[in-house]
């Protein structure tokens, strides 16, 4: 399902099972709404599944995963793709997206996005792993930038280098998620702005907008917050450089009516408003 | 050797460096929570020296976060009702212990505790509680049926007429054998998800052990039927996959002289109004 994207159309949320009730009661076309890959694989029905089946004539999907595990240094897991391809054909999303990260070995998991070293050799790596997904895909593969805690000294770039290089060499593309970049920035000093500058936007697809934490001298990205005005400041100059593409505002805690989210979504639509506005004044 | 020989080399030892680094990144993820980070720094020097000494430390939140989705997000989102029986913290604090013996290495987090119901029944725990082991397989078995295979077709009605050559159970259907009342304890806890969910007692029969069998009549509905001790060892043979003559051809003299006709019709009864049974030629 295609959408016209301006300001207002490109907004999303996460979709999540306790909003569930608040979509079907909803009328009318849906925003976007972003389906954590994750949480329908491995399943052959039940409640899950059903709700989608029942939302996806109404919404725009994009799906999102956390397990594809692209910066592993072993076998990529097949069965794992090919459950996702599973699910990609069910609900034929617009985007299908994972992390710049790997997240477990042939013996550990570690149910998280754990950062790898930005180097030449795992650039090379990683071109014909994101070929071999997209082939079984029939679609690019969206890759996000994580929120990360600690850095390799062993990088030749810096991620949104790297990112930008893998998009060029594999014909990836990259969800630029605002406020992860807001995270890592202050966590390794570097300037989340330079960073931005370094993106070109026909690599970037989509973007990602959600709160953090202030931890014990480090942001911690943990989805259960408003958004900070420094991220809603970096969203901006993203939209500013790269025009609109769908925009997912992520928020994970079950306490946060969806109401409360739409506000926010509101005050980002308006926000993204003004600059077409200034954009064609 | 020539050149290619020697590129292919270089190669190999960069992907065997990149794979320690990955298995010393997991290894520190799931150590004990209380391992000194120097400690392991002492013998992963080599990978310790690859991270930038201002983000060492926090190798830690990747620790952290790792233990809190393995407890508190596993006794939220798979064992709810257990957890209502010995506390959200005592789950989460046996489930910190399990993880510790048995670290997660599947892609799956519902896979990765499926041997902690046996963990359980040999802690120490058990004697406590004898039935939350029997409660923990209960909400995995409940979780499989649920995002098993929807039932296409059902028995809507058994009487004496029906040809039990042609009557088995739904292949998506799970039975748990309890030597306590774990079907009155399954009614007693709550369970927090949106889905629907019907529990089924047949109230003529009463006894101490007691099983529960799982099915789902719709994609949306869960059912838990009560199996009373007497019938055990019949719904066993049918969760085998075996006709209802079957089942009752082989089920053994003592067993069988335990079930009335009646007791058998009833229950039969009911479990056929919650779909439990689909007719095969």
């Amino acid at each position: 399902m295609s959408r016209f994207l301006d300001a207002k159309t490109c907004w999303g949320v996460g979709l999540r099972p306790c909003h569930y009730p608040d979509w079907h009661s909803m009328s009318g076309e849906l925003p976007f709404l972003e389906v954590m890959s994750d949480n329908f694989m491995y399943q052959e029905g039940g409640p899950g599944l059903g709700h989608l089946h029942r939302l996806k004539e109404r919404a725009h999907f994009v799906l999102h995963g956390v397990g594809l595990n692209i910066g592993s240094a072993f076998e990529l897991d097949e069965c794992y793709l090919k459950e996702l391809v599973k699910l990609k054909k069910l609900f034929s999303p617009s985007i299908v997206s994972d992390h710049l990260c790997f997240t477990r070995t042939p013996h550990a998991s570690s149910f998280d996005l754990l950062p790898f070293a930005y180097s030449e050799f795992n650039l090379k790596r990683m071109i014909s792993r994101v070929q071999r997904v997209q082939d079984a895909l029939q679609m690019e593969l969206t890759l996000e930038n994580l929120s990360s805690y600690v850095f390799f000294r062993n990088s030749d770039f810096t991620e949104f280098e790297f990112l930008m290089e893998l998009c060029r060499r594999s014909g990836c593309r990259m969800l630029l998620d605002v406020n992860n970049l807001y995270v890592s920035a202050y966590n390794h000093g570097f300037s989340a702005q330079v960073e931005l500058k370094k993106l070109h936007p026909e690599f970037v697809n989509q973007y990602h907008i959600a709160g953090h934490s202030d931890e014990d001298g480090f942001y911690f990205d943990t989805h259960d917050k408003p958004i900070k005005e420094a991220v809603w400041s970096l969203m901006r100059t993203a939209f500013e450089q790269m025009g609109p593409r769908p925009i997912i505002l992520e928020r994970d805690d079950d306490a946060s009516s969806l109401s409360s989210i739409l506000e926010e979504v509101a005050f980002g639509q308006q926000l993204l408003a003004e600059v077409e506005k200034n954009k064609h004044e | 050797m020539n050149n290619s020989e020697q590129i292919s080399m270089q190669e190999r030892s960069e992907l065997e460096r990149e794979q320690f680094i990955q298995n010393c990144f997991l290894e520190f993820v799931q150590s004990h929570p209380l391992t000194n980070l120097s400690d392991f720094a002492e013998s992963k020097s080599e990978f310790i020296e690859l991270l930038d000494p201002h983000t060492l430390h926090r190798l830690t939140v990747y620790r952290n976060g790792y233990y809190a989705r393995v407890t508190s997000v596993m006794a939220d989102a798979f064992l709810s009702r257990a957890s209502s029986l010995v506390g959200k913290e005592g789950m989460e604090a046996l489930l910190g212990h399990y993880f510790l013996e048995n670290p997660a290495s599947t892609v799956n987090m519902a896979e990765s505790i499926h041997l902690f119901p046996n963990y359980l029944r040999l802690h120490s725990v058990h004697a406590e509680y004898p039935l939350l082991a029997d409660l923990v397989e209960a909400c995995l078995l409940r979780w499989k049926v649920l995002t098993g295979v929807d039932p296409t077709s059902s028995l809507s009605e058994f009487s004496s007429e029906s040809d039990a050559a042609c009557i088995y159970l739904q292949e998506n259907s799970a039975f748990l054998a309890s030597e306590g009342s774990i079907f009155d304890i399954w009614l007693r806890t709550e369970c927090d998800d949106s889905e629907n969910e019907s529990a089924h007692e047949q109230r003529s029969v009463g006894s101490q052990a007691q099983g529960i069998l799982f099915v789902k009549s719709q994609c949306f509905e869960l059912q838990s039927i009560l199996v009373p001790q007497e019938l055990a060892p019949l719904v066993q043979m049918l969760s085998l996959r075996k006709s209802l003559a079957e089942s009752i051809d082989e089920l053994p003299e003592p067993a069988l002289e335990k079930i009335t006709s009646e007791m058998l019709q009833n229950w039969m009864k009911t479990a056929a109004e919650c779909g439990a049974f689909e007719l095969r030629n």
